[in-house]
Formats: C-alpha cells, structure tokens, sequence
C-alpha cells in the first residue's frame, strides 16, 4: 500500500508569491475601508443641498445686484461644492467596488497559499515532531487577538460614524413627539425634556403689587380686571395712539405686558417667533426665532386661517417669558430674549391648530394640551421645563385656557374641554371635581370664577354656572352662546360677546338674561373691566365701551384703522392692542 | 501484483470543515430560495405617489442608496414650458440664464433648452438629481405641478423595507404591482 504525501510547498515561489499578494490585497482593503468613511465625512461637509455660504451668497444677490465680484464667486463656489459631492460619490462606489475586490483577491490568495503550506496527515517520522500544544496556543491568541481587534474596530467605527439615517431618525423622535412618520401611532407623544446643565436658579416670586399692575398672562392676573381707571375714548384724537409698531410676523396671540416689556407671539409656514416691544417707545427690543431651534419639527400642523401658528397667548412672572406655539414648541426666554429651556410637545392632533394659552402659578406653568389623542395637562417647572406633574386628558381637542382660582382656601386650576369641566389641585394635579357639560361643543372660551361658581360657555352648547359647594350646575343658559370670546362677571351679571355679533348679559345668579344688545360684528376678544367701564373689542377694530349692569349703557366706540381679534393688554393708564400688522399703545 | 491507491482517510478537522461548509451552502441555498420565493409572490415595489407627496425632501437624506434613488421627473404632458420657470430659477433670480447663481437646484440637474420664443423645455439630468424635491415644491405652488419624484428602479435596490417609506410625513409611499413600477402624474390627473 503507498500513501500519497503532500509536502509543504511553504518555500516555493508560488506560496509567497500567494501569501504576499493576499497579504497586499488585505492591505489595501483595510484602507479602501477607511477612505470611504474618511470620504463619508467628507461628504457629509460638501452637501451641495445645504451649503450655507452658498445660500446666503445667493439670498444677497437681487436683479438690480451689479456685483461681478460675487456672483463669479457664487459661480466658482457652487461648482466646487458639486464637483467634491459628485466625485465623493464616485469615490464612493468604485471604492466599495475596489475594497470587494482587494477582498476576494486576499481570500482566494491566501487560501492557495494555506493549500501549498499544508502538511500530510501522516508526518514523516524522521522529521521533528510538531509542538502541538504551543500551536494550539498561538492559534488561539491570533484568533482572540483577531476578534477583538476586529470588534474594536467595528465599535470605533460604529460609534464615531453617524448615519445620517440615524440622524434623521432622531431629529424625528425628538422634534415631533413622534408625530412625523404620518401613521398617527405614537403622534403627541412627548419627549424628555432638555437635560438641565446647571444648578436650577432662585426665581424672584412676583409681589401682588407686580401682578396687579402688569399684565402677565391672557385676561390678565385678576380674572379680566385690569388695574388702571379711565383711558382715552377718543382714538382718534390727537396723541391718543401713543405708537405703532409693524409685527414682523401675524398671529392671534393676546400683547402680555411685564414693566416696561411689551411680548407676543408671531407665526407662518416659514417661522415662529417671540417679540419684545420697549413699552414706551414701541420699538422692537428683540425677537427670538423659535422655528430654528434643532428640534424644531419638520412637518407642521395644518391649522386654520382664524387660529394659525401663534394662537396661544404667552404668560410671564417677571423672571422668563414662556410662549408656545401650534407647533407644540414651548419655550422659556429671559426678559432679554435668550432661551433658557425648550421643549416640544409633538405636532398637535388639532383640526384648528393649537390655541390654549399658557398659565402661572407659583412655582409651575401650566399647559393645557388637550388633542384627538395623547392629550395632557402638564405642570412644568418654571426654571427647567420639568414635569412637576402631568395628568392624562380624554377631551378630543380643545382651545380653552386654564384658570386659576382659589376657592375656600385652596389653589384650584379649572379646565374646560368638550363634555367636561374639571377642577384640579395645582400642587399635585389630583381630581377635584368634575362636571359633565358642554357635550358636542368645540369649546374655545376660558372659564372664569366669582362667589363660588365657575361660569363657562361654548358655543352651540350652553352657558352654565358650575355651583363649587355642590359641585353641580346652578343654571344653564342656551340660547344666545359665544363662541371664543369668555364670559366675564361683572357684580351679579356675566356679561359675553357672540361671535356672530351681540352682546349677551344674564344674571350670574339665575341665569336669567339680563339683556342682549345686538352689534354689528362678532367678537373674537374677550372682555375687560377697566375702572367703572367695559371693554369689549369687535373683530373689525371696533371698542364697545360700556357699563356693566342689568342695561345695556354705552359709553364710547373709538375705533382701530385695521380689525384686531385678541384681547388687549391694560395696564395703568393705557392698553395694548394687536392688529394684523400693528401693535399699538392707546392711552392718555 | 498491482499497488492500490487508497484514499485518505479524513481527519476529524478536515471531516468538520467539509461538513460546515456544505451545511453552510445548504443554508445559503435555503435562504436564497425562500427569498426567491417570497419575492416572486409578493412582485411589488414601493414608488411615491405624487397626488399626495408633500416634497419634505426627505427622500433625499433618508434612502440606503446615495444619491438617493428618488429622481424628480418630468411630465412633459403637464409642464408650462414657461421661460420663468420656478423650479428651474431661484426666487428674485438676477436673469433668466443658467448661471448658477439663478438655479434652485442645488446639483444643476435641471437642462433648460430653448424651444420658441418664449417656451423652454425642462429636462431631468437624472445622474445628477439627488432627490431633494426643491424644485418640485416650487413647481408646485407657482406653476402647473410637472416636476414630481419617483423612486427609479434602475437605481433602488428594491430591499422590500424601504426606509424613505418608514419617515415620508405624507404616506406617499405604496408599494405597486412589479409590473407597473410607476405612478405617472398626467395618468392620474386624467383620472381625476
């Protein structure tokens, strides 16, 4: 019998010639590899779609532009930028094409040399005889070295490469709340709120003496009664519009004032932003653009011409400014316009487009978010945006705002949604009443308080008198409803304005209509008790001076050069009002 | 008498290897053909239906494939051919001329060829497009909508899990009948 022998060839040409091109091709594999993820980055800096420089090159240059200068740098700069992108492409694929290669190479390579250098399975015995224990070492150290030099490699790169898939996903997930992806299943979801990089600072508290003379939130801190006496009647007289100043951007947010700052909201497609007016002069201190911040979402809601992208009125205590917007961004400024914390809320599940406004009291801000689905109450800390408490609501989507009331002793915050009105404990959120009401309404007015009651309308629903001591309602009131304008109680009468027009006054005590004056137009506005007089704008400008009481008594009608909507502002001796275009001071 | 030649007998690592191999070729096969089989029953691939596409741009940065294998079209039935055309030139561009400081398309993908006063025509370099939609949202709004995106096949790696899909805002993703791998915009508008 003869055995065929295979001798090791580990000396002949052939073998290292194999092993040296294997080795070779692994070589440049290795660094094919590591060119496509340095050209990676590269590429990610050359991205002709979003060069900056480019853009605002491009934005400077108009048709009555003569720069020859500049448009052969535009030129120059945007050719570059399109020859490293597509030529980083190029790279890209003929170096992945190049690397597979190099690869199949070194395997088919390496595997003839391994064939050449193998040795019989029956060692000759004269030849030395094979440590075997000192090879199984060796090839298990190369196997572990190997492994992990394999897997360190693959975690560096896993960890320092960012795939722009992995990007977006993210921006995704934190701008909307998980609202983008269109399918609805985690839409309103909210995110974590932004971590807090330093020791939360002392906030002043605002003295009574502050609150009464500012105007800090929507309806003001004493539940639409302003502080000042009488203002001028006349608008038309000479000096009585103090100034006018042009908004950058239109909403239908209410003017806050806090000393000697103006803020509103303003909002389109393109931006959401925060305004700061010099009270006295009128000249625009500052404006923050929301729009920009990098969780900012992608996609916007849909709203309504009558609501659009900055509805809600802003809310202030003399530290920050807080402002949200139909986007669900929610954002904290300093009084000199820079960003303390934000948080997104996810795009809204509102067939209007968001419009509570935001509410004060003590140590939280509340945010009434009420939505088709995944709708909340949240409570957040004034120095960081944190949840100090959230409650889970199941009110489909409202625009009513809250109300805070002290009843007996107790700090209450009152919300109002279709086919609930409920009472919560500012400290914890805890339940405290609720009354079934105001089934199939779209309930847009805010509550308001007096004598332990609570009053709430909505239109094509009722008017009703929540008894806080039986936790009932007392009367209800159904046939002349306003629809966004809220009731205000006057004594014994609430006095509301209709959106198609008239002004409804009943007894706050029965219900019993007191009168019902009809007007021209609707009103959007709500009313304010100013000294001894009413004031209630029309949605065309118009301001329907009155005294309140069981008569409809009027007193003057000055009139706004364009329409206005929202609610002024009024402080000591003058108030402010927002047009379409123009924030205007009126006062004497 | 005559040497016979045995073979020789396997080692037990060259048994293993051998076994591993064709266990590993086996799987190989196996996943192969479900993956054939799976394929052939389901014959669909995703495409964009350009009714409902919002152009967001995100087909753009979200596809495996780079540049994107979503190309603006041209749908020659439905365009203007208008000499300012507001998917070729940039808002307040200086003059109506292909310089790059007039063009919106930030890749120059966009051939603008004179055809008579005062019609130009509007042809897709599709090497070029990467997807981003700008000129498609800007047909949209101010001219007759022509521009519209498609995922192209020749480009897509038709994977089944298409990752544009899983973020379009719109839902405009579908998948359609293999056979039919587009949704051309002038057939549905004479739906419509």
């Amino acid at each position: 019998m003869r055995v065929i022998e295979r001798i090791p060839q580990t000396n002949t040409p052939s073998y290292l010639i194999a092993r040296v091109v294997g080795v070779t091709a692994g070589i440049f594999a290795l660094l094919s590899c590591v060119l496509i993820l340095m050209n990676n980055n590269m590429l990610r800096s050359s991205d002709p779609m979003n060069n900056a420089v480019l853009e605002e090159m491009k934005a400077s240059l108009t048709p009555s532009t003569d720069d020859p200068a500049l448009i052969e740098k535009i030129r120059e700069l945007d050719r570059l930028s399109r020859q490293a992108y597509f030529e980083g492409e190029n790279f890209n694929q003929q170096g992945i094409l190049f690397m597979v290669l190099c690869l199949v190479v070194m395997v088919a390579s390496l595997k003839y040399a391994g064939n050449l250098s193998k040795e019989d399975a029956y060692p000759d015995p004269n030849r030395p005889k094979r440590d075997l224990v000192e090879e199984a070492r060796v090839a298990r150290n190369t196997f572990a070295g190997g492994t992990l030099m394999v897997f360190g490699f693959l975690l560096v790169t896993a960890i320092l490469w960012e795939s722009p898939l992995d990007v977006a996903n993210s921006q995704d997930a934190t701008a909307q709340g998980s609202g983008t992806d269109g399918a609805g299943s985690l839409a309103g979801a909210t995110p974590e709120p932004e971590p807090v990089a330093a020791a939360l600072p002392v906030l002043a508290v605002p003295t009574a003496e502050q609150l009464r003379r500012n105007w800090p939130s929507f309806l003001g801190a004493a539940n639409s009664v302003a502080a000042g006496s009488e203002l001028p009647h006349d608008w038309e007289a000479e000096g009585a519009i103090q100034w006018k100043s042009q908004i950058p951007l239109p909403g239908f947010s209410s003017p806050i004032v806090w000393e000697d700052k103006v803020f509103l909201t303003g909002g389109s497609e393109k931006s959401r932003e925060v305004y700061c007016f010099d009270a006295t002069s009128g000249a625009l201190l500052w404006s923050y653009v929301v729009s920009d911040l990098p969780d900012a979402p992608k996609t916007l809601p849909k709203v309504t011409g009558d609501t659009g992208f900055a509805a809600a009125t802003m809310a202030t205590e003399g530290n920050y400014v807080f402002a949200i917007f139909a986007t669900g961004a929610l954002v904290a400024l300093d009084l000199e316009g820079n960003l303390i914390w934000s948080r997104q809320f996810g795009v809204p599940d509102n067939p209007y487009g968001h419009a509570s406004s935001l509410a004060l009291s003590g140590p939280a801000l509340f945010v009434q978010y009420d939505q088709r689905s995944d709708a909340g109450f949240y409570a957040l800390d004034l120095r960081d945006g944190s949840e100090l408490w959230k409650v889970q609501r199941e009110h489909g989507a409202s625009w009513s705002s809250p109300l805070i009331i002290e009843h007996e002793g107790q700090e209450q915050v009152v919300l109002a949604a279709e086919g609930a009105l409920i009472g919560y404990d500012t400290k914890d959120g805890k339940e405290l009443w609720n009354v079934d009401c105001l089934h199939g309404a779209e309930v847009a007015c805010t509550p308001t308080y007096a004598d332990g009651f609570v009053y709430m309308a909505a239109d094509y629903a009722a008017v009703i008198a929540v008894d806080l001591s039986t936790k009932e309602i007392a009367w209800e009131y159904s046939d002349l409803t306003p629809g966004v304008s809220s009731p205000i109680i006057v004594s014994e009468h609430l006095v509301a304005g209709l959106s198609e027009g008239g002004i409804v006054c009943l007894n706050a005590k029965t219900g019993e209509e007191a009168y019902f004056e009809i007007t021209d137009d609707g009103f959007y506005s709500s009313p304010v008790l100013v000294g001894d007089n009413l004031y209630l704008l029309n949605r065309v400008g118009g301001m329907h001076i009155f005294k309140p009481g069981p008569t409809f008594s009027a007193v003057a009608n000055p009139v706004l050069p364009e329409e206005a909507n929202c609610t002024p502002a009024f402080v000591e001796g003058a108030l402010f009002l927002r047009g379409p275009e123009n924030l205007y001071r009126i006062g004497s | 008498m005559t040497d016979k030649v045995e073979k020789p007998k396997l080692t037990r690592m060259e048994f293993l290897s051998l076994t591993m191999g064709r266990l590993a070729v086996s799987a190989l096969g196996a996943v192969g053909m479900l993956g054939w089989l799976r394929r052939r029953k389901k014959n669909t691939v995703w495409q964009i239906d350009p009714m409902t596409c919002v152009s967001c741009g995100q087909c753009a940065t979200h596809c495996v494939v780079s540049p994107s294998a979503v190309k603006c079209v041209q749908s020659y039935p439905i365009c203007g051919y208008c000499r300012l055309c507001f998917g070729y030139f940039t808002p307040n561009a200086p003059e109506l001329t292909s310089a790059a400081e007039n063009q919106l398309c930030p890749t120059g993908a966009i051939e603008r060829l004179f055809v008579e006063d005062p019609y130009w025509e509007y042809n897709i370099i599709e090497d070029a497009c990467v997807g981003c939609a700008k000129c498609v949202e800007a047909c949209e709004v101010f001219g007759n909508a022509s521009f519209y995106l498609q995922v192209r096949h020749d480009v897509c790696v038709n994977c089944n899990d298409c990752s544009i899909a899983r973020h379009c805002p719109s839902d405009s993703f579908s998948q359609v009948p293999a056979d039919e791998p587009y949704i051309l915009k002038h057939d549905q508008e004479l739906l419509a």
